[in-house]
Parts: structure tokens; C-alpha cells; sequence
């Protein structure tokens, strides 16, 4: 039985279907409540979903950034790894409420959920 | 501290960022089982030595190496397994896995 | 014994994932563990009925087998409903269901989750 699920998203947002499949299957985690928490790590090309300046009406997509913020609002966490981030596109603005975080705390949690999905 | 499993199923052209494994591993146990092109590690050997770099223990599938004609490649730090082994160290040997 | 829940997200055939998820399915039925699998994006075709490949091992046909034998197969509506697969044209002991209350209850089930995909 496992009371804890994290939610690995490693690619890209728009691209693939991954990152936004990633969410919300975190978001149905949190939603049905089975599970005592369900979070989200953003690593390597999977930092990008975290920028607030996404303008998926540009491509025609469902929003990456809401489908994080619909995780919020539900107190979910989600949490980003700021180096892989930064050394991608800089000093960018992420999303409110997304908490940045260095390679040992990411290594904290997934080391504090038993269960991790990779998308 | 959990001994990870690390699950790659693509080709070490495809997957270049180890460095993943290794930030994820940390100190802990690290596994990595080696599924479909991901049997091309052992070949390659660049990408091999990078693979036993970041990896405790590294398993590679039986059938995915004999179906690619690459078992005269695999060298002594690579152990070849078949399903049932694979099954034990998913759900007995290992605390989590992490497909990559 | 435990229980293994297997989340695949490839198609049956754009690669050989839905094989090895069938082959690591037996293998830990066979061993008593309870297996559940979960098939979210293009893995929705798995519950297809009448897959039919001329020279690949029919996964369909595997599924089909194995759900007789205990394995729970259920797949993410919303994503068959992206493809036009409606409910009805599964496999027989399969499932055409949902991400909030199957896979959520599945992974909560589960000792392992095991992830394949791309």
C-alpha cells in the first residue's frame, strides 16, 4: 500500500503530451484523495513548465501553467529544480507558488515518496 | 535512505542525461535496469563507462540483448536477467523505481 | 507477495513497451504477486478489441489471457474518447475508466509502480 506518489515531469512543455499528462494525473491524485499526497518534481527540460511567460493560445494547447496551478490551488506541491532551470533559460519568473529547490532536496523528495512516475 | 531502481528503455543515443541518475541516486543504492535499446549501453563505450560511473549495480534484459545480437558485448558489470529476476528486484530488492 | 501496479503510456504498436509490460506482468503474476496496469495517452489502445498484427506478438490477445487470470486492466477514458475509442470495443475484463478513481486507487494499491513509456 503506498500513501505517497511523486510525479517525476522531465520533458518539455507543448512538444509532447508528457508534461501536461504529468500534471494532471497528479491533479487526479489530489483530486480523489486516496493517496495522502501526490507532488510534482520538475527536473532537466521538465524545469521549462514552470515559466510564467507560456502562451500555449499561441499553439493552440491546453495550458501547462494552469494544469500546475490547478495543483496548487488544491495545496499540492510543486517543486522545481532551480539550477536545471536556470542554466536553461536564465533569471526567467516562474510560477507563484512553485518552490525552487536544489539537487539534495529534490533527492529528499523523491526519497520521501514511496511511489515516483515519470513523465 | 530508499535503494532506487532506475528503469531505461531507450537507446544511449536517445538518453543522454545520466547526470539524472546520478543527482537522483545521490549516496544511495543505485540500480539500473536496462530494458529494449537501452541493451545498447553495454555496446557503446563511452556511454558504458558513463553508465558504471553512476550506477551500483546495472542489470540489462536477456531477451532485448540476445534479440539485438549484443551478449558477446556485455562485460562483467553488467549482470543479464530474465523477467522473474527482474520481478525480484522490483518489488523485493529495491525500495523504489524510476523510469527514465 | 505484493502488488505491482504497471502504468504504460506507449501504443500497442509503436514499440515493443506494451511487451515488455506484458512480459513483466506474467512474470510477477507468476510469481503470486497481484498486477494491475494502467493505460494512459496512446497506451488506451491496449483494451482495443481485435487487434490484429500480422508478425507481431498480439498484445491484445496476451491482455485478454491474462485478465482471465486476475490481471486489472483499465485505461483513461478521456484519452480513448481523444481517439475514438468508445466503450464497448474493449477486450472482455478490461476497462475503459478514469485517472481520478482507477490509476489514483491502483497506485494507492500498489507496493511497486513500475512506469513504461518513452
Amino acid at each position: 500500500m503506498a500513501e505517497s506518489m511523486l510525479v517525476l515531469i522531465t520533458r518539455p512543455p507543448y512538444g509532447l503530451e508528457e508534461a501536461f499528462a504529468g500534471a494532471r494525473l497528479a491533479l487526479g491524485g489530489k483530486v480523489s484523495g486516496v493517496m495522502d499526497e501526490t507532488s510534482v518534481l520538475l527536473i532537466g527540460d521538465g524545469t521549462l513548465n514552470a515559466l510564467e511567460a507560456q502562451n500555449p493560445a499561441a499553439v493552440a494547447m491546453p495550458s501547462n501553467l494552469e494544469a500546475l496551478q490547478d495543483i496548487l490551488d488544491l495545496d499540492g506541491q510543486v517543486f522545481c529544480v532551480e539550477p536545471d532551470l536556470r542554466e536553461r533559460v536564465g533569471d526567467m519568473k516562474v510560477l507563484d507558488g512553485i518552490k525552487m529547490i536544489s539537487w539534495d532536496e529534490a533527492r529528499e523528495i523523491v526519497n520521501a515518496h514511496q511511489l515516483v512516475t515519470t513523465f | 535512505m530508499p535503494s532506487k531502481l532506475f528503469i531505461l528503455l531507450k537507446s544511449p543515443h536517445e538518453y543522454r542525461d545520466l547526470d539524472a541518475v546520478a543527482a537522483l541516486g545521490g549516496d544511495d543504492r543505485v540500480g539500473v535496469l536496462l530494458f529494449e535499446d537501452a541493451t545498447l549501453f553495454p555496446a557503446l563505450k563511452d556511454r558504458r563507462d558513463e553508465l558504471i560511473d553512476v550506477a551500483d549495480e546495472i542489470y540489462v534484459m536477456g531477451d532485448d540483448l540476445d534479440a539485438r545480437g549484443l551478449r558477446s558485448k556485455v562485460g562483467k558489470e553488467f549482470q543479464v536477467i530474465d523477467y522473474p529476476r527482474a520481478v525480484d528486484l522490483i518489488m523485493d530488492e529495491f525500495d523504489q523505481t524510476i523510469t527514465l | 507477495m505484493g502488488t505491482l501496479c504497471i502504468q504504460l503510456r506507449s501504443g500497442t504498436m509503436m514499440n515493443m513497451d506494451s511487451n515488455v509490460a506484458v512480459k513483466l506482468a506474467k512474470a510477477a503474476m507468476d510469481k503470486g504477486h497481484k498486477v494491475t496496469m494502467f493505460g494512459y495517452g496512446e497506451a488506451v489502445t491496449l483494451i482495443k478489441d481485435g487487434q490484429d498484427p500480422k508478425r507481431f506478438p498480439n498484445v491484445g490477445k496476451e491482455i485478454s489471457k491474462m485478465t482471465a487470470e486476475g490481471l486489472e486492466v483499465v485505461v483513461c477514458e478521456t484519452c480513448c474518447v481523444a481517439r475514438g475509442i468508445h466503450r464497448g470495443e474493449e477486450i472482455r475484463g478490461t476497462k475503459i475508466g478514469s485517472l481520478t478513481n482507477d490509476f489514483s486507487r491502483m497506485a494507492a494499491e500498489a507496493d511497486r509502480l513500475v512506469t513504461i513509456a518513452r
